[in-house]
């Protein structure tokens, strides 16, 4: 039995060596758009599979902004939005560059993984950068079978390390004909997708070498929705579910308070209060996915994700609930983004803007003389500044919301 | 084929083989050297008689040898009275013979020239001697009326109605039937259509300045001689041919629009001249019409079949300016009474340089939720030619041939916008800006699926939705007049980002490379012709659409910065003295500024670092809307008629025959492939396009019969019975996927098992003549019609997009019965300058009804307005003419959504989610004054009422599209020699 198992550590060393393969491996599969009390309503077999021998929780929690975009930034990076930057479908203000796809981390430790990714929904492939795959895939929209396909044919190569696959057609029908469990076309969709994802494991089941790999499966979803829409606060659209599986994976499920949400919509509206971050260093989050997964590929070198402070994560892993360890603290800080920084005069300023408060701004030189004023600015999340006309030199720019004072260094050159 | 031979033996037989009679040829013409058609011709103490043919020419044969006295009369002309002496087997040639007007007061002849008034009294002649239920209205009718395109002229006429394209008239209908009914023939022949949206054969007239037009013959009756594609009736444009005499004629005119701001121009001329032998005419006529227009325009996109949730709400405002030319080059040579050939050419162009400001709130959830800025350019470009050959042969006293081979050429595309040099990604240019904030709309209502309030039953899904008016349960839905959004985030002008940028290219040409007709006419005796032909058509055609869009090409952070309006060229927006101030401009001060039109220009070379282009192919995952919006057809028709056209008892006159017709249709396009393929340097999975084709190949079989009895000189009673059909549209019965409508959200799908309706038509009616100062007439008419073509509509069942899908259907049995009225008449009773005064009026009322498949009771029939009248007030005298005209067209219904659902699994009965056609109408004036005896002033404003363009879902309140355009007007004068 020990020679056995030597003989195949040499020959899993071997693989290593020749195609720049590891043992660890990562699945991650996402269901855009499924509701939580939907799914276990539906009669997915396959997920049931995963299930019944894997880590899972229906309480899973959305604290951010529940549109696809900032969302599945958020399970891909491991961050918030106003970290990673995209708080809709255009992409625009993204900061992957400092909070990059969790493949892009793990090949910072291990350069020759081999990641793809095959997805249905055209800007999660165009719209990002810095993400870390070696080969994008785009499928047709909503079309579950040619992904389904695409993904199988792509999971087969040995050298694969991670792969991550979308099915967009449960958001489609949620939109179409409203996100319910009693909506018998969204049962019907999570259906659909489920049996989808049994032909993607079926080939991974089949993999040469998959006997002596460890793939971690991790299959979630972005947010849930009510009514035909999402991108509200209401628990239907924040609540989601994630699922576990693997050989180190033990069965158990999850449950959890909700931590609240760092949505910028106007608070009293939808009767949120904030983020209770004690509750987000227990409670399994959306920002959890990718620190997981990021933590399983790069297992073998030691290094704890939430530990890189560089890296300044969100989310934790849960590998550390599988051996027993603790939670990295996730205490949410007051952020602000400064871009472009140096500048040449324009800058914008990203902030949290919780209580959608007016914003004032004060531009102070080294000296402490106020050199600019900003006042009265629209409450938003962002505000455009302009330097232009102040001599080169690095400048202190004091943000005023509400009762919160920020400030931040900014560059100007020319 | 024999039997036309035995029969064709029977009628000539005796006449033709033992001649012992003479004959008379000759023209009749008016003093100003204008023919005059349908004058009557009569032998004096015999049945004999005749009238003239549309040039003024007429014969007369089988005279008994000997004395005979030749009786001329026309309507407000004198009549004249010729002797001669008739040898056996001789031909005596009469030449021109000179009418000359009637007046009662000679001083009002001199001041209105006599050009005018001899026109008019032709008109009123030809439309009491035609064989059809006709109305013929005459250049001078044209000139009098503040129109510049010909269907404005035409929707003066007893049963037109028109219907309009950004307040000028597009498109015309007969007797409030459907647009696509009534054939618009330009010369006798059906002309090519080509359009930015319009896919049918309706032809759009804008592009026809009504100034080429020398006669309008507007039929409601069919004989088999016309082409039988006509259930309405048929329209036909005769352009100016040759004239008589030397003739130069200038008209010029300024104006403007009230809404606009702007100023408009109008210059026609008209030359034309006369060989000294005669042999030789020609006549070139042009006309350039430049006018600034602008539009303020409400849409509402309803997204359900299910309830009437909002699922787009648009404020548009509209400016362009419109180039309208025109010229019509005409000549025919003489060689002898025998032989006359001829050519007519035409060309008119219509540039609309059109730039839009639309202001969207997207209530639909998910990414599409949100406050949109898009400014629009396009340059339209509408192109018509065309032209004919024509050849008259007498061959013989009987026999006459008419040859005719034309072609035509229409086309629409885009111009340089937003490249130079007819690049291939110009189009409809759209630059679009994003409210970049998070947030949410509070102005929503939550119902159930079905539009009822939510109240948390078990099973119910609850859908917060925008509703207006009464639609919202909980009643704090907007009046349509004032729709308010509201959001969680104030709407400030530095929160707009740029979206993205797209351009919607259209290519559609159709051409009708060769039209060649022969009609044979054979003169059994004065009173009995037998007419046949045979007319062949091959047209063919094509439509391209496609899409190229500009994003920002995110690669790293810094590009992913966003492009804030606020750092572009923008200005205030122009309320125009007050957005949809016929609603009380519920807006005011609302508005975001827009991009400037220079910054509209320059916008993609300016950033052109930062974009990143996306070309629509395969390869595009947006292709599967697209691969379906290029069709090709050709169509060939073959037809061939006989009928009899005989006067009898000196009374009455049938028009009696068949016409068969032969259509061709064969149509390609694409839709995708069911297997995917894969592009692994792109790394793109796509499912290819695939051709298909449709085929539709059928015979209509066609009788007609006319019936006149002309009670005395005042009267005629008229009946009619005919079988017509209607063809199917090439875009009808596409194969493939859909034709995308991209900015109205539309998807419109082919049908290739559409078939064509057939109707049967009955006519009836009594017309009384007050010499040539007017008449009156009354009439009903009924359609029967088997497979009426019908729109359907119905939302894409994923409410989020507001997608809305549309194809023809076929109803079942449907039936059109109306009356109709139409007095024109000068208050000649009324003494003094009040004789100048006069009132020309006509009211349609139709009843309608339609078998709707899935539809449990019958209902009125798609398109077909239920009441449509023209009044205008006329005071012509002393040299003035001045006339107040009010148009009026019935709303009525014009797509059927079948897919409504009124709760689980029934339909809805009613017509509460069809889309219906507001009403129409217009009041116009005009005035003019005659100073000199070649000069003319004139003074005309259109629009009085500001009346809107409005489409609306079930009622009223729920207008899906209401447009505005206030008044305009034109001050000018014309010069005629």
């Amino acid at each position: 039995m020990k020679k056995t198992f030597y003989i195949v550590m040499v020959f899993a060393l071997t693989v290593q060596m020749a195609f720049a393969s590891q043992n660890r491996k990562v699945l991650v599969i996402g269901i855009d758009g499924c509701r939580s009390d939907a799914l276990q309503q539906a009669n997915t077999p396959v997920l049931d599979g995963l299930i019944a021998s894997g880590l899972f929780t229906y309480d899973a929690w959305h604290c951010g902004i529940t549109v696809s975009g900032p969302s599945w930034s958020t399970i891909m990076t491991g961050t918030w939005w106003n970290k990673h930057g995209v708080t809709s479908n255009t992409y625009t203000g993204s900061n992957f560059n400092s909070y990059p796809y969790f493949p892009t981390r793990a090949k910072e430790l291990k350069p020759n993984l081999q990641c793809v990714q095959v997805v249905e929904w055209a800007p999660m492939s165009d719209n990002v950068y810095n993400d870390g795959w070696n080969k994008k895939l785009k499928t047709p929209d909503g079309d579950g079978a040619s992904t389904a396909a695409v993904a199988a044919t792509e999971i087969v190569d040995p050298n694969l390390d991670c792969m991550f696959v979308y099915f967009d057609a449960v958001d489609l029908t949620g939109h179409s004909s409203g996100f319910s469990p009693t909506n018998p076309s969204y049962i019907q969709a999570i259906e659909n997708v489920d049996s989808k994802i049994g032909i993607v494991l079926n080939a991974l089941y089949s993999r040469t070498n998959y006997a002596t790999e460890d793939w971690l499966i991790l299959i979630t979803t972005d947010h849930g929705g009510t009514g035909t829409g999402h991108g509200g606060n209401s628990l239907q659209e924040r609540q989601i579910w994630w699922i576990a599986n693997g050989a180190g994976v033990t069965h158990q499920q999850i449950t959890a308070a909700d931590p609240g949400t760092y949505n910028p919509l106007i608070i009293g509206i939808f009767n949120q209060s904030g983020v209770d971050t004690a509750l987000l260093k227990q409670s399994p989050v959306q920002s959890d996915i990718a620190v997981t997964a990021l933590h399983h590929l790069i297992y073998d070198t030691g290094v704890k994700p939430e530990e890189q402070a560089a890296w300044k994560l969100d989310g934790k892993s849960w590998l550390s609930t599988f051996s027993g360890t603790g939670i990295n603290d996730v205490s949410g800080e007051n952020a602000v983004t400064v871009f472009p920084n140096p500048t040449t005069g324009m800058v914008s300023l990203w902030f949290e803007n919780k209580n959608w408060n007016t914003v004032n701004v004060g531009v102070y030189d080294l000296l402490g003389r106020n050199v600019r004023t900003f006042e009265n600015l629209a409450a938003a999340n962002k505000v455009n500044i302009d330097l232009s006309g102040l001599s080169c030199g690095t400048y202190v720019a004091k943000i005023q919301i509400g009762t919160l004072t920020l400030t931040r260094k900014i560059d100007l050159q020319y | 084929m024999k039997f036309f031979y035995t029969l064709l033996s029977l009628f000539i037989n005796t006449p033709f083989l033992f001649s012992q009679t003479g004959s008379v040829t000759g023209r009749i013409m008016s003093a100003n050297k204008e023919a005059l058609p349908d004058a009557k011709i009569i032998v004096s103490g015999t049945d004999i008689g005749t009238a003239s043919a549309i040039d003024g020419t007429f014969q007369l044969i089988n005279l008994p040898a000997g004395s005979i006295t030749i009786l001329i009369s026309y309507l407000g002309y004198k009549s004249d009275t010729l002797a001669k002496t008739i040898v056996a087997g001789e031909r005596i040639h009469l030449g021109d013979i000179v009418l000359t007007e009637k007046g009662t007061n000679l001083n009002e002849v001199v001041v209105t020239s006599n050009l005018k008034r001899g026109s008019e009294s032709k008109a009123i002649n030809l439309t009491r001697n035609s064989s059809r239920v006709v109305t013929v209205v005459s250049s001078e009718n044209i000139g009098k009326l503040p129109d510049k395109n010909a269907a404005e002229t035409v929707k003066r006429i007893a049963g037109a109605a028109v219907q309009n394209n950004k307040g000028e008239g597009a498109y015309i209908s007969l007797r409030g039937t459907p647009l696509d009914w009534t054939a618009t023939l330009i010369n006798g022949d059906r002309v090519p259509v080509a359009d930015e949206e319009n896919t049918s054969r309706i032809f759009e007239f804008e592009v026809l300045p009504s100034d080429l037009i020398d006669y309008i013959i507007v039929s409601r009756t069919v004989t088999p001689d016309i082409e039988g594609d006509n259930i309405g009736g048929s329209i036909n444009f005769l352009t100016k041919s040759s004239v008589e005499q030397k003739t130069f004629k200038v008209n010029v005119a300024a104006g403007a629009s009230v809404l606009a701001r702007k100023p408009s121009g109008n210059v026609t001329f008209l030359y034309g001249d006369r060989s000294k032998n005669n042999k030789f005419g020609f006549v070139l006529n042009g006309s350039w019409f430049g006018r600034y227009y602008a539009v303020h325009s409400q849409k509402l996109a309803f997204g359900s079949n299910f309830n009437h949730g909002l699922n787009r709400f648009e404020l548009k405002d509209y400016d362009g300016e419109r180039n309208t030319t025109g010229l019509n080059f005409a000549w025919e040579y003489k060689f002898n009474d025998h032989v006359k050939i001829g050519q007519k050419i035409l060309f008119g162009s219509m540039l609309d340089n059109k730039w839009q400001r639309k202001t969207m709130y997207v209530y639909d959830s998910g990414d599409g939720k949100g406050v949109k800025l898009q400014n629009i350019h396009g340059l339209l470009q509408r192109f018509l030619a065309g032209g004919e050959m024509y050849g008259e042969f007498k061959i013989g006293s009987r026999f006459k041939l008419d040859a005719r081979i034309s072609s035509y050429h229409n086309q629409f595309s885009y111009g340089n916008v937003p490249y130079k040099n007819r690049d291939p990604r110009n189009g409809y240019f759209t630059e679009e800006f994003g409210l970049r904030n998070v947030f949410v709309f509070t102005d929503l209502d939550t119902i159930d699926l079905y539009g009822g309030a939510y109240t948390g039953a078990p099973g119910q899904i609850a859908f917060p939705t925008k509703l207006i008016g009464n639609d919202s349960p909980s009643g704090r839905g907007d009046n349509y007049k004032n729709i308010q959004p509201k959001i969680t985030s104030t709407i400030n002008a530095d929160s707009f980002e740029f979206k993205r940028a797209f351009s919607e290219t259209n290519t559609t040409k159709e051409t009708d490379p060769i039209i060649a007709q022969l009609d044979g006419t054979f003169f059994i005796n004065n009173n009995v012709k037998l007419i046949g032909g045979v007319k062949f058509r091959y047209k063919m055609g094509e439509r391209s659409l496609s899409f190229h869009q500009w994003v920002l090409n995110i690669t790293n952070q810094q590009s992913a910065e966003p492009i804030y309006m606020h750092t572009l060229q923008t200005s205030a927006f122009d309320e125009r003295g007050g957005f949809l101030k016929e609603f009380g401009s519920p807006y005011k001060g609302t508005f975001m500024p827009f991009l400037t039109k220079d910054q509209q220009q320059s916008f993609l070379n300016q950033y052109s670092s930062r974009l990143r282009e996306i070309s629509m192919n395969e390869k595009n995952p947006e292709f599967n809307q697209w691969v379906g919006s290029s069709y090709k057809y050709r169509e060939m028709t073959t037809a061939g008629y006989l009928m009899v056209d005989a006067k009898f008892a000196k009374r009455f006159n049938v028009v009696a025959g068949i016409r068969l017709e032969h259509s061709n249709i064969h149509v390609t396009s694409d839709t995708l492939s069911t297997k995917y393929e894969i592009d692994t340097a792109l790394g793109v999975i796509y499912y290819p396009a695939i051709e298909q084709s449709t085929d539709i190949k059928y015979l209509a079989i066609l009788p007609a019969v006319n019936f006149n009895y002309s009670i005395n000189e005042k009267m005629n009673l008229r009946f009619a019975v005919s079988r017509t059909y209607h063809r199917q549209n090439f875009a009808e019965v596409k194969p493939g996927f859909a034709v995308i409508k991209y900015s109205e959200f539309e998807f419109v799908f082919g049908n290739p098992k559409l078939k064509p309706s057939y109707s049967y038509n009955f006519d009836l009616m009594y017309e009384y003549f007050w010499g040539n100062k007017g008449m009156f007439s009354i009439g009903t008419y009924g359609k029967y019609i088997t497979d009426h073509i019908f729109q359907t509509t119905q939302s894409d069942f994923d409410q989020r997009t507001g997608i809305v899908f549309k194809s023809a259907t076929n109803a079942g049995k449907s039936w059109v019965w109306g009356v109709e009225g139409n007095i024109q008449r000068k208050f000649d009773f009324i003494p003094s300058w009040g004789s100048g005064f006069g009132i020309s009026a006509n009211i349609t009322y139709s009843l309608s009804r339609m078998q709707v498949p899935g539809r449990y009771a019958s209902q009125a029939m798609a398109e077909q307005t239920p009441l449509l009248y023209n009044i205008s007030l006329f005071y012509e005298k002393y040299g003035i003419n001045t006339r107040l005209a009010l148009n009026y067209t019935g709303a009525y219904l014009k797509e059927l959504n079948l897919a409504s659902v009124k709760g689980t699994g029934l339909l809805h009965k009613d017509t509460d989610f069809d889309v219906f056609q507001g009403e129409m109408y217009s009041l116009d004036y005009q005035l003019s004054y005659d100073f000199k005896k070649h000069f003319t002033v004139y003074f005309e404003m259109n629009n009085l009422l500001d009346a809107p363009y409005v489409e609306f879902m079930g009622n009223k309140n729920r207008p899906v599209r209401t447009e505005y355009y206030r008044q305009r007007g034109q001050i000018g004068f014309k010069y005629e020699l």
